[in-house]
């Protein structure tokens, strides 16, 4: 029912856009994934500590990534730094059953473009992942 | 009396279960125990630090954890297969998390780990004899039962866990 109401998003060439989903729970990347394929993208690659992230990124280049905070070895928000630090360009938003107004502004500061909170709404989720491309696409055009 | 510490978790808690299985989630009457030792086979713990240190357990039978599994995934499970575990450590995290959330919003300092799921048997030989408050929830797949198992860091002179559990009691009354 879902993906019939949701727009496919692809970039201006109309290839798909490419995901990494970070995520220490096996239940929460599949849950990302089925959200991801509703909108026409892809899952690049898939991590799950933030160290991995940043070696997954630094392999694939996905478009966007999607991160948990609350992981084993590194927690997103540090991984976010590193991942900005090597790529300023990188679109990274987070996707946490922390919400919290602090941990959001840490994560902004840190180089998110977005903050997603669990459980995760369908719609809502789309909303903010179109919104930040868009924003990207626009900022491309520049 | 500090019933703003307990009530968020028991909300969040209540909020998460809803909303994944779509179902209306009872609160039964919360009781003490005398340790965080859980009733039930399976369990979900998370680690609290900050103003409160401790455990957030939460506790459910086969059938119930079974049963949750199968409408995360959408999908029927007969054992406690990997992503069985793994969905309902991901439910855990999202009830304490959400909960977290609200209390550092009100401008409590909480931090949590991730979540470890064990039988509950297993718990035994590592469980610290801390005083539980134990908040029973019905919720058409079975009883969940949250378990409270933390000392406070900041609690102000005077107050006690009981104090606690008759705010909760009160809230309860006045839903």
């Amino acid at each position: 029912m879902e993906q019939e109401t949701i727009n496919i998003i692809t970039k201006k060439d109309s290839s798909p856009y490419r995901f990494l989903l970070v995520d220490d729970s096996e239940f929460a990347r599949k849950n990302i994934a089925r959200i991801v394929s509703m909108i026409g993208g892809v899952v690049a690659g898939e991590a799950s500590t933030g160290k991995e992230a940043i070696e997954k990124y630094q392999e694939i280049k996905p478009d966007v990534v999607l991160m948990d905070i609350s992981m084993p070895e590194m927690e997103g928000v540090d991984a976010v730094g590193r991942i900005i630090q090597e790529d300023k360009k990188a679109t990274i938003i987070m996707v946490s059953s922390l919400g919290h107004k602090d941990l959001v502004k840490k994560a902004i500061s840190s180089g998110a473009k977005h903050f997603i909170t669990k459980p995760v709404q369908v719609e809502y989720a789309v909303k903010i992942v179109r919104s930040v491309l868009e924003e990207n696409e626009e900022k491309n055009k520049q | 009396m500090r019933i703003d510490y307990i009530d968020p978790f028991v909300e969040s808690t209540r909020s998460v279960l809803s909303e994944i299985a779509h179902l209306e989630i009872k609160n039964g009457a919360p009781s003490l125990r005398q340790s965080p030792m859980p009733t039930k086979d399976n369990v979900a713990i998370i680690g609290i630090a900050g103003d409160m240190e401790g455990r957030i357990i939460l506790e459910m039978d086969d059938k119930t954890a079974l049963a949750f599994a199968g409408v995360m995934n959408d999908m029927s499970f007969e054992e406690l297969t990997p992503i069985v575990i793994d969905s309902l450590s991901e439910l855990t995290n999202m009830m304490i998390g959400n909960a977290v959330s609200r209390l550092n919003d009100m401008g409590f300092n909480f931090a949590i780990t991730p979540p470890t799921f064990i039988k509950g048997k297993e718990l035994l030989s590592s469980t610290p004899q801390v005083e539980a408050l134990i908040v029973p929830l019905d919720t058409g797949y079975g009883e969940v039962i949250l378990n409270i198992a933390i000392k406070y860091n900041i609690m102000p002179a005077g107050v006690t866990i009981d104090m606690l559990l008759r705010g909760l009691e009160d809230a309860r009354k006045a839903i």
